[in-house]
């Protein structure tokens, strides 16, 4: 058996290559480009589907999700969720792209941090990892903070039927959005967008 | 378990690729955060494909 702890935390890594898809051409077969993230997220259900019915096995998965939603469903629904509000014009691209990508690293960060030195160094190493990554690619310190701080709180709360992964997607890009839409925030500097 | 090695593989390739094509076009901060992201994880996942590969053997 592979280590299945290290298998999960590569899967939420390479998460972070959905990034890919603001390099996609906006037609793809004709079709914008949102349909694909729409084909995704029901491939994503469908696969759900399955599992849960036991008509496949899936490595990887955590016990308790042999009879719940499980993690890369929540992940992929926030990222879908990013990806189709970005297209309908309410997130800025560097927002939706750095969003992605601090998701996909804060959550195994604090995981792997909680396990080893316990909550506290977790949640300093969850801020840590999510400002550094919003600094880089956002550059302003505001959303940096704003974004990093949202993450760092949202992620700990545990909901029965509502996981992280969802949660640390959402609600940071929001919360930056909302003070970005209403002029609270400053302008964006895009210093790490796709140009 | 043939198809967690396939897809582990698939995986690894989808990073490289990702992380290339950042880098060719000039979005090198993103291309970095790939690379540093899962390098680590890649290769501690790599390490326990191979044992359990040499268990096999």
């Amino acid at each position: 058996m592979i280590d299945q702890a290290i298998y999960r935390r590569f899967n939420h890594t390479a998460a972070a290559c959905f990034v890919l898809y603001f390099l996609f051409p906006e037609k793809i077969l004709g079709l914008d480009r949102i349909y694909l993230v729409f084909t995704f997220w029901f491939g994503v259900l469908l696969i759900e589907y399955f599992r849960l019915n036991k008509v496949f096995v899936l490595d990887g998965m955590r016990d308790y999700e042999s009879s719940r939603i499980a993690g890369f469903v929540w992940f992929a629904t926030g990222t879908c969720f990013i990806l189709i509000f970005y297209e309908i014009g309410v997130f800025p691209e560097i927002f939706a792209i750095s969003t992605i990508i601090m998701a996909s690293y804060a959550d195994p960060v604090i995981g792997e941090i909680n396990s080893r030195y316990g909550e506290k160094l977790s949640l300093i190493g969850g801020l840590v990892t999510s400002f550094v990554i919003y600094q880089l690619l956002i550059g302003v310190l505001f959303y940096s903070l704003i974004g990093s701080i949202v993450a760092v709180i949202i992620e700990k709360p545990k909901f029965r039927w509502l996981d992280d992964d969802l949660l640390l997607q959402i609600f940071p890009i929001t919360a930056m959005t909302l003070c970005y839409l209403s002029g609270f925030g400053p302008d964006i500097t895009d210093v790490g967008g796709i140009r | 378990m043939e198809f967690t090695r396939i897809y582990i593989f698939v995986l690894y390739a989808v990073v490289i690729f990702a992380s290339i094509v950042f880098f060719l076009n000039n979005n090198y901060i993103i291309a970095s955060l790939l690379v540093v992201g899962n390098v680590l994880p890649g290769y501690k996942l790599a390490i326990s494909l191979r044992e359990k590969n040499e268990n096999r053997l």
